[in-house]
């Protein structure tokens, strides 16, 4: 009895999401399978390309030439992904080249894999190349790990949406304002920054349409946005309260966040430094009158300026609907209610 | 009336009825457009899928459905459950299982079901072995191709 070649009744569409949970070099093998087979492969979706798969016995170059040609030979109008996973047998291969190749490609997810332990030379990513030839980006992850050779990380993408950064070794051997972020988006509605190696960030230019910005960094530099800047869109706002300036910053950002609705507060890191003390503004920012609907505040401790803080945003506050607190887990069950005494008194 | 308004009639093509909780069955959009539309009454007909196979659907559907609802039940038990339903399934079940969650488009089902093929064919020879490919090249033809794309074959 003749077997059914069931694959192969599939519809083309259906074949290539089959093969787009193949690695590339699968994906490029099945050319030989049949006739039928011989140029499906040029129209998968999703490239996902692997040097440490299947690739035991052959060196860099090879691997290297098998990425050109596919990518060459490829034929698909829209990459919805492309990931590079590159390890030893990548050695430094010129992803910039591919990078290139592929931004006319319309590719819409790509991803960049370094295993920089495997590597003897730190990789080189022209990322002012790559970045400001892409005019269609509009979602940017980075995350920096150890050892890696970038200094100042330049992110220019006029068409830029979402930015997340990461950035966390602590011990760097780094003379102070080496490293740092420029970051030139004016497009950007989303920020998400976490950086806790002490680097400086700059932004260039205003962010009219910003609507979620989460910073949760050290800097020793204290001015983080040109002075006079107006956050007009920013309506969501999350600072963390560890260090001492946080509440000059808090204050300086509530004058300027005009439409802010939502504002968490929340002790992401211990504290070390010495606690800032309240000043009673001259004004109420303008958000409090006007727009100011929630207020989160997590691992509230309720010393005496985090009650003034409290107290301040309660009284003038007017369409605030919504405040929650959540004291240090480590507090007793008196100390938690000498809390709620004191609050309740603002109420 | 209300209990029976909660439950959903859908027929295969060999005319085998399978009564289900409407929840269960709306995963699939195809269904869910098919009840929007309100051109069907309670009783489904689903022309391109066979009773053998609409059976282990409504299986998956149902694991599914309570799951989603629970939202206890730890997804690590869920992907267990997964890998179980797929893991013996021969290749004519695999294939309609596929066409099945394409034509009543449960995209989760559809992800699992062409992850099940793309795992058990991991090599050139797999492809052949397990699917059954048949090859038309002739010798010379496939010579040729493999000789014009040493790039690809070079190992």
């Amino acid at each position: 009895m003749a077997q059914i070649d069931w694959l192969s009744e599939l519809p083309e569409l259906l074949l290539l999401r089959i093969l787009s949970l193949l690695p590339a070099i699968d994906v490029v093998a099945t050319m030989v399978l049949s006739k039928r087979w011989e140029f499906l492969w040029m129209f998968v979706p999703r490239l996902v390309y692997d040097d440490s798969y299947h690739y035991l016995d052959i060196n860099h170059g090879s691997f290297s030439r098998f990425v050109d040609r596919s990518l060459l030979l490829h034929e698909a109008p829209i990459l919805e992904l492309l990931h590079f996973k590159l390890g030893q047998k990548s050695g430094n291969v010129d992803i910039g080249v591919w990078a290139r190749a592929v931004a006319k490609r319309h590719v819409r997810e790509l991803i960049i894999e370094i295993d920089s332990s495997s590597c003897k030379a730190p990789a080189i990513l022209p990322w002012s190349i790559f970045l400001s030839r892409c005019h269609v980006l509009e979602d940017l992850e980075v995350e920096q790990c150890e050892n890696d050779n970038v200094t100042v990380f330049t992110v220019r993408v006029p068409s830029l949406k979402r930015l997340v950064l990461r950035k966390s070794e602590e011990e760097r051997d780094r003379k102070d304002g080496e490293d740092g972020f420029v970051i030139d988006a004016p497009s950007l509605e989303y920020l998400d920054i976490l950086d806790s190696s002490g680097a400086y960030c700059i932004i260039l230019n205003n962010m009219p349409v910003i609507v979620v910005a989460c910073f949760d960094v050290i800097y020793k530099h204290p001015d983080v946005y040109p002075f006079g800047t107006v956050f007009h869109s920013l309506v969501e706002l999350t600072i963390c309260t560890c260090e001492t300036e946080w509440l000059n910053l808090l204050m300086c950002l509530l004058r300027v966040s005009p439409n802010l609705q939502s504002l968490k507060l929340e002790q992401c890191h211990d504290i070390e430094d010495e606690r800032p003390c309240w000043n009673e503004p001259s004004s109420v920012p303008e958000c409090l009158l006007s727009s100011l609907e929630s207020l989160e505040w997590v691992l509230y401790e309720g010393t005496e300026e985090e009650i003034e803080v409290v107290a301040f945003i309660l009284t003038s506050a007017k369409c605030l609907g919504n405040v929650t607190i959540y004291p240090e887990s480590t507090k007793t069950d008196k100390e938690k209610l000498e809390m709620i005494k004191d609050l309740s008194f603002l109420s | 009336m209300s209990k029976s308004e909660k439950k959903i009639v859908l027929k295969s093509l060999d005319n085998e009825a399978f009564e289900v909780e409407k929840a269960v069955a709306l995963q699939s959009q195809t269904i869910w457009v098919m009840c929007e539309d309100k051109c069907v009454g309670n009783e489904i007909p689903l022309e391109n899928v066979t009773g053998q196979i609409l059976a282990k659907v409504i299986d998956y559907c149902k694991k599914h459905a309570v799951v989603d609802g629970d939202g206890d039940e730890s997804s690590e038990e869920l992907k267990n459950w997964d890998t179980e339903f797929t893991k013996n399934m021969d290749q004519s079940t695999l294939f309609n299982m596929i066409l099945a969650a394409n034509y009543l488009n449960i995209k989760s089902l559809l992800n699992l079901t062409c992850q099940a093929v793309a795992d058990k064919t991991k090599t050139i020879d797999e492809f052949h072995t397990f699917l059954n490919i048949e090859n038309n090249f002739t010798p010379e033809e496939e010579a040729q191709i493999c000789q014009e794309n040493l790039w690809a074959f070079d190992d």
